[in-house]
């Protein structure tokens, strides 16, 4: 199966006659928006699922109220920061509806919890380079809460800065920095061995 | 390093170029001193390498067409609709 590359290059927003074009109700343009942006909407989608075809269901629903909902945008601002934000949103209230497997929606201020290492620890000897180890991160990130799972996506997958993050997601820049920082640690504490250390 | 939470905040910081030039230098000279701060560096430099290629699968091939047949479908039946 193929896989998406990650972050660091994230896509460049289109001219702003296309988006204009579709904002008007032009079809093609609006073809080459989802075209264009269905990586990064469908990985969050799957990142807030793991289920392909959950994932699937979420990205139609995303670009159809981007149809819908186009006059709201602001044409003098990027796109891509306010795509990512429907996008999240639209996975968030799917999440609030239980229509989607979930964690914990919320992760309070105060979640000094000790992290518990889960149950079953495959050996470093299963953990090889690459693939397997990415799928491992995969797995690992499946089960933090949903806020550290978005804020880890949008950083590391979207190459959002903290200050994007902060405007996508309508938290304060502080919050996105402490819980960035507890999702790294916590999965890093969950990868364990994997990761190198000792 | 006596503060194990700052140390994984600098450490954080550091991978991301994110330390003061000042900040920088006094953390990499706490770094050859200090094996366990060391491993949290390399640790965080693993995640985050791996953070960077995810097993995210690409989005279905048919899924353009989806969305597309779906917006046409919307966009005939607002025509359909008496003025």
């Amino acid at each position: 199966m193929d896989h998406q590359k990650g972050s660091g290059v994230p896509e460049r927003d289109l001219p702003a006659g296309v988006v204009a074009a579709a904002q008007g109700g032009d079809e093609a343009a609006f073809r080459q928006i989802v075209e264009r942006f269905q990586g990064a909407v469908f990985a969050i989608a799957w990142r807030m699922t793991h289920d392909a075809a959950q994932a699937e269901d979420l990205c139609q629903e995303v670009f159809l109220r981007l149809w819908r909902k186009f006059h709201t945008f602001d044409p003098g601002r990027p796109l891509r920061p306010w795509l990512l934000r429907l996008a999240t949103n639209v996975c968030i209230n799917a999440l609030k509806k239980h229509t989607l497997p979930t964690s914990s929606l919320h992760v309070g201020e105060d979640d000094e919890a000790p992290w518990e290492p889960p149950a079953r620890q495959p050996g470093p000897a299963r953990l090889a380079e690459g693939r397997e180890l990415a799928q491992r991160l995969e797995d690992a990130i499946a089960e933090l809460p949903d806020d550290y799972r978005l804020v880890i996506t949008l950083r590391h997958l979207e190459g959002l800065s903290y200050e994007e993050i902060s405007t996508v997601l309508g938290w304060p820049l502080g919050t996105v920095k402490v819980r960035l920082f507890r999702a790294r640690e916590r999965l890093r504490r969950m990868l364990g061995p994997a990761l190198g250390g000792t | 390093m006596a503060n194990c939470q700052r140390s994984r905040e600098l450490a954080q910081a550091y991978l991301e170029g994110a330390l003061a030039s000042s900040e920088r230098a006094a953390f990499e000279n706490h770094l050859r001193a200090c094996p366990s701060c060391r491993r949290v560096v390399a640790e965080y430099g693993r995640l985050f390498s791996v953070l960077a290629e995810p097993a995210i699968p690409q989005p279905p091939a048919h899924l353009v067409e989806l969305v597309m047949g779906r917006v046409g479908a919307r966009g005939a039946a607002a025509q359909r609709k008496p003025p």
